[in-house]
């Protein structure tokens, strides 16, 4: 007559245990990312509530397209001069400043954690750090590729109405910015995949440092000191070439090349291959600081 | 151009220092128009350094570039050119060695947004609550 009662007792407390609701990324040990969308759920709303965020992200649209048209309508090619202009390449000008835009936001995304304190909370809730690293990289490449998508589209779009109407067209032997030409879609879709790793590569650098002045300075320097150190080793080409395959802009921006492809220094696959190098190298350098680190 | 019988040297470091202080003049403006440190060093390196790349290393077609050299901040870097332009000489008159702006009016240039950043900034100042 006992047994029964006990066995039924146990299956039921068995049961409610099971029922009772898991607090975010504690339970379920052993498990490598559990707690993930938990995670990414935390990160989107934070993310999302910020005043900025919405503002950034239609700053790295405005401006990308806004430099793209502005660099297009200055690109003019006298008759007969032979001019050698890649149409794709200059409407894509912009992306040499929505890079800076996607940095920033990818900068706040950590470091406004760190100056408000917010991040002792984060990392309160949730003590599995690797996956608050990898639910923050998963919603900041998200919002990059949705504006990265916009900004891009737009100064293509720009770009194929203007350089046409500046004379750089079919009718004077220029490849036309379309989307039916081979090397112009990969060079699309090439710088969205760049911005969206410029913007782990920030994150990554950002999580190192922490502090989000120093960071967004450390962030733009690799960004953009290493091309104007590559323009004063003309006499030295060894480490010129060097610096142009290596470094994350250099190689990176190889993508938006849709003409003289023997040229270059590095192929356009492989230069986005180095930043994203870069980028995994930061975010595991980052990652692994935080386990070590106190908040 | 400093007073005849100087070295260049001597201007372009002169200059250079000039051009530096009045570059984080202005640095210093966009971070008091701004107030919010992230915005404000991206917002200066993209006005005085980003000019500059755009400008010199060739990303640009030749008369995009010489406007970005005339226009923004980073005309101050002409303060940088140290050799004389020969015009019985044909040559690549272009960035980084020749820029299109004379140096003491490239560093004008940097100058008068130094100066309106400043003035803008101290009328925000008053304006605003800390």
């Amino acid at each position: 007559m006992n047994q029964p009662m006990t066995h039924g007792r146990n299956q039921t407390m068995t049961i409610a245990r099971h029922r009772l609701p898991r607090p975010a990324g504690t339970a379920r040990a052993g498990t490598a990312w559990a707690g993930l969308p938990d995670a990414l759920r935390a990160e989107w709303t934070k993310l999302r509530t910020e005043p900025g965020t919405a503002w950034i992200l239609t700053a790295i649209c405005v401006l990308t397209v806004a430099v793209g048209t502005a660099t297009a309508a200055a690109t003019r090619c006298g008759a007969g001069t032979g001019c050698a202009i890649d149409p794709t390449k200059v409407s894509l000008t912009g992306i040499e400043v929505g890079q800076a835009v996607v940095a920033v936001l990818a900068v706040l995304v950590i470091s406004g954690e760190y100056s408000t304190g917010m991040i002792r909370t984060t990392f309160t809730a949730m003590p599995r750090r690797w996956t608050v690293l990898a639910a923050k990289a998963a919603v900041l490449t998200g919002l990059v590729l949705a504006a990265a998508v916009v900004a891009v589209g737009g100064s293509l779009a720009a770009g194929r109405l203007i350089l046409a109407g500046n004379g750089i067209s079919a009718a004077h032997g220029f490849a036309v910015v379309s989307l039916a030409h081979g090397p112009t879609v990969r060079a699309a879709a090439g710088s969205v995949l760049y911005l969206a790793l410029v913007g782990l590569l920030a994150l990554g650098i950002a999580t190192i440092v922490r502090d989000s002045a120093a960071a967004t300075g450390a962030v733009l320097g690799i960004l953009y000191v290493p091309p104007v150190i590559a323009l004063f080793l003309g006499s030295e080409p060894a480490w010129q070439r060097w610096v142009e395959r290596y470094t994350p802009t250099n190689a990176g921006l190889a993508i938006l090349n849709t003409t003289g492809l023997h040229d270059l220094v590095i192929s356009p696959w492989a230069g986005l291959g180095v930043l994203a190098g870069w980028a995994a190298a930061a975010l595991l350098t980052a990652g692994a600081l935080l386990r070590l680190r106190d908040a | 151009m400093l007073a005849s019988g100087w070295p260049i040297e001597v201007q372009v470091i002169l200059a250079t220092g000039a051009m530096l202080a009045v570059a984080s003049v202005l640095a210093l403006a966009i971070g008091t128009m701004l107030r919010r440190s992230v915005a404000a060093v991206a917002a200066a390196v993209v006005v005085i350094v980003l000019p500059y790349i755009v400008g010199v290393t060739g990303i640009l077609p030749a008369s995009a570039s010489e406007w970005v050299l005339r226009v923004t901040p980073a005309a101050g870097f002409a303060v940088e050119q140290s050799a004389p332009q020969y015009h019985q000489v044909v040559g690549h008159y272009g960035p980084p060695d020749y820029y299109p702006l004379a140096p003491w009016s490239g560093f004008a240039v940097l100058c008068v947004y130094a100066a309106v950043a400043l003035g803008l900034a101290a009328w925000l100042l008053r304006r605003r609550d800390a």
